[in-house]
């Protein structure tokens, strides 16, 4: 570039030369707009229509979840000890029960432990590429537990920090499509390592402590 | 809170993040426009709509480009459309020749005559000369940003930026003699 497209260009900054922009006027504006859409979108958020499941896939993740929560149950049921003996031992991470939340714990500890299986599961499926509309629904029914939890007045900060890290990872899941491609897919998965998830989830529900009551929620 | 953890915020339902990636974006996209289309009225349009289309769309925002970069080339495309409309409606010379005699104060140690004939010329220039060299020149954008925010190889943008001063040169050739 020479003196005079140096020149030029000086002097080209001065073209329409942009005032302040008015941003709480745009704001209101786009409010405004946007309102009938919002109103529109939250008689179906957070979740939009699925098309029919392929029935050997949503066979096999049935079996498959079922299976992991069998396991987890019968495992819980065999470490307990006779209802006279219980005797709690909190972790350093892990969630301890509070005489006044305990219901409501109790409650948290099973979801998070429902929500590890099922990530789990989610991930070993995203590697063979797997993932069908039953992972889909099965991340709307796990939204729904955690939006209630994290809702809960007695759930404590941390317990609620946790909540909402994970209400992200199954809202991505959630929103997942069919045409949706495998590298949108493993985004999800890559958050999930980078934030850590199951090893949260694990720490927050630690399997030998204690055993949960199924069906909890 | 970085691009990505915004954008699942958003998409989550959580409308404090969708007025931080407004506050984030405002300032540049206006500007940008501004520069493109010239008056307050048709930029703030512009910027509203941009906001509410990538609102919309946000769902299909993949991660190719950065999220200033998408947004950039909505508001472009919004701003390009409302210029065609504007030169259907009343013909674009006539307005800028409106808008030249409000927005070309004196600025003490520069020839009027040429910064206001650069303005004309910056106007008649080919829309798709003076976009790039508006985005280049003026605020500063790389090729590469360009070309993404454009839809064509950064060495379009290049070959374009060229001709735009070669073109400004040969037309403004009488002040250089001088």
């Amino acid at each position: 570039m020479d003196e005079l497209d140096d020149k030029l260009q000086d002097l080209a900054r001065g073209y329409h030369e942009p005032p302040a922009p008015p941003r709480e006027l745009m704001w209101e504006r786009i409010q405004a707009k946007r309102a009938p859409q919002v109103e529109r979108r939250t008689d179906v958020l957070p979740f939009r229509p699925r098309p029919a499941l392929p029935m050997r896939r949503a066979a096999a993740w049935a079996a498959g979840i079922a299976a992991v929560l069998t396991i987890g149950f019968f495992l819980g049921r065999r470490s307990s000890p006779a209802p006279s003996e219980v005797a709690v031992t909190p972790q350093p991470s892990a969630i301890a029960p509070s005489r006044a939340n305990a219901p409501l714990e109790v409650a948290a500890l099973a979801h998070l432990r429902q929500a590890e299986s099922y990530l789990t599961l989610f991930r070993a499926s995203v590697r063979t590429g797997e993932t069908n509309d039953l992972a889909v629904s099965t991340a709307r029914e796990l939204l729904a537990s955690n939006r209630f939890l994290v809702n809960a007045s007695g759930t404590d900060p941390q317990m609620r920090a946790l909540l909402l890290d994970l209400e992200l990872v199954l809202v991505g899941i959630s929103q997942l499509q069919s045409s949706d491609r495998p590298e949108d897919i493993r985004l999800i998965t890559d958050g999930l390592d980078q934030a850590g998830m199951l090893t949260r989830l694990r720490s927050a529900s630690p399997r030998d402590s204690r055993p949960l009551p199924t069906g909890v929620l | 809170m970085d691009d990505q953890q915004l954008i699942e915020r958003i998409r989550a339902g959580d409308p404090s993040a969708e007025r931080a990636l407004y506050d984030g974006h405002v300032d540049r996209l206006y500007r940008l426009v501004f520069r493109y289309v010239g008056e307050p009225d048709v930029a703030e349009d512009c910027v509203q709509e941009t906001f509410i289309r990538a609102f919309d769309k946000l769902g299909d925002f993949r991660g190719d480009s950065a999220l200033g970069t998408w947004l950039g080339a909505i508001a472009i495309s919004t701003a390009l459309n409302a210029l065609r409309k504007r030169k259907r409606a009343s013909g674009r010379e006539a307005v800028w020749e409106e808008a030249e005699t409000v927005a070309a104060p004196r600025v003490p140690g520069v020839d009027p005559d040429l910064k206001t004939r650069l303005h004309e010329e910056i106007d008649r220039l080919p829309e798709g000369y003076r976009m790039v060299f508006l985005l280049h020149d003026v605020e500063g954008y790389t090729h590469e940003e360009i070309g993404t925010m454009l839809g064509v190889q950064s060495g379009t943008s290049k070959a374009q930026l060229f001709r735009a001063r070669a073109r400004l040169r040969e037309r403004l050739a009488e002040f250089v003699r001088d």
